[in-house]
């Protein structure tokens, strides 16, 4: 779609008289276009009045409760994506390593107790995943490898400041959370690690 | 620390990282305004009910593809909820008959929330909209409150397309200088 076939649309998608194909085609096209997105704002800005202007309704009880809940589909469904592909380089890479110890995570998750925390950057982009055993044995699971000259390096997080742990190369890396620390996270270092984070790359969510 | 305070922009952060309490946040903004409006466009409660819960399973599932260079939070959030609304419009096989203003005030109960903001709020739309040409407001009425796509209005309203997409960019220009002057 050129700019200016985007732009004669843009009225039409900030009242919403795309078809949903239409409007995806436009707003991929419209990331393409920096110059057009002052113009394409201050239309949605005018269509979001036609909006807002019109007197909001009750909220029925029970709403917000049944909102909630579809965020969190039962778990019985099946495995989340994420988990599958972690459990498939659990297994892989337990082939070459020892025979238990990728299974013996994979029961961990069994444990309603098990924690498994999302890491995320600071720009909140997702960056992986820890599963955290009652007995703080933890398994960082990232997806991605390190920049070349760089290491990951495991933090524990207590009142205070950070607690080092260990560096790793790869993007699995089992280890042991000592008592003090609350959370993990994981930076980027200079090999050899640091005594403090240098470059944040994952972090748990705010308590 | 309270999520009260934060602004839309920071709430959708938020719920970019999978805070649940962001997105409750956001509900308890939003979503009377998002009722409000799939009853405006004609939804019976019911139907009203599933568009709230499927534009906020949109905000959970696509905050991380907001950007604020782009669209304001606010003008982003309203944005889906019209489209859910507007999708499920057209997927029924009668369409429904969207409330007129003087209807609309049936269901403005006294309450909170409901009270003189929401009146003057309807009074501030109602002057802009009768700024506008009749042809203008006619363009916006079947496009944004009925929910019709740009080839369906245009026959029902007997205009070339090209001239459909020519009043809705000026009832646009024109609506936008009237509510930023009020």
């Amino acid at each position: 779609m050129r700019p200016e076939e985007v732009r004669e649309l843009l009225p039409l998608y900030a009242l919403g008289a795309l078809n949903p194909e239409e409007r995806a085609r436009l707003e991929a096209a419209l990331s393409r276009y920096p110059e057009l997105w002052a113009e394409a704002r201050a239309l949605q800005e005018t269509a979001a009045d036609l909006a807002s202007l019109v007197p909001p309704a009750p909220v029925p009880p029970g709403l917000e409760e049944k909102v909630m809940a579809r965020l969190r589909p039962p778990r019985r469904h099946g495995l989340p994506v994420w988990l599958v592909r972690a459990a498939a380089v659990l297994l892989l890479l337990g082939l070459g390593y020892t025979g238990g110890w990728s299974a013996l995570w994979l029961l961990a998750l069994r444990d309603p107790q098990a924690q498994v925390v999302t890491l995320a950057s600071p720009k909140g982009e997702v960056v992986g995943r820890v599963i955290l055993r009652r007995d703080r044995a933890a398994l960082v699971l990232l997806n991605r490898w390190p920049p070349q000259g760089q290491v990951f390096q495991a933090w524990g997080l207590a009142q205070g400041s950070p607690l080092p742990l260990p560096t790793f190369r790869t993007p699995i890396k089992s280890l042991r959370l000592p008592p003090e620390a609350q959370a993990l996270a994981v930076s980027l270092e200079p090999p050899g690690g640091s005594p403090a984070p240098t470059t944040l790359l994952g972090l748990p969510p705010a308590p | 620390m309270s999520l009260e305070a934060f602004s839309d922009e920071a709430l959708l952060a938020l719920v970019a990282r999978g805070e649940e309490a962001a997105l409750q946040q956001l509900f308890r903004r939003y979503a009377g305004a998002f009722l409000g409006l799939a009853r405006r466009m004609g939804l019976d409660s019911a139907s009203g009910e599933d568009v709230v819960q499927e534009a906020f399973s949109k905000v959970w599932q696509n905050a991380n593809a907001f950007d604020p260079r782009r669209a304001s939070a606010r003008a982003w959030l309203l944005a889906i909820a019209h489209h859910t609304a507007v999708d499920h419009i057209r997927r029924l096989e009668a369409r429904p008959k969207p409330l007129e203003d003087e209807e609309a005030e049936a269901f403005d109960l006294p309450g909170a929330g409901l009270d003189e903001e929401g009146q003057l709020n309807r009074i501030r739309l109602k002057q802009a909209l009768a700024q506008l040409s009749e042809e203008e407001r006619e363009v916006i009425e079947v496009l944004f409150y009925q929910g019709y796509a740009h080839q369906e209005a245009a026959l029902k309203l007997g205009l070339p397309l090209g001239t459909l997409k020519t009043r809705a960019r000026r009832a646009l220009a024109r609506l936008k200088g009237v509510l930023r002057e009020a």
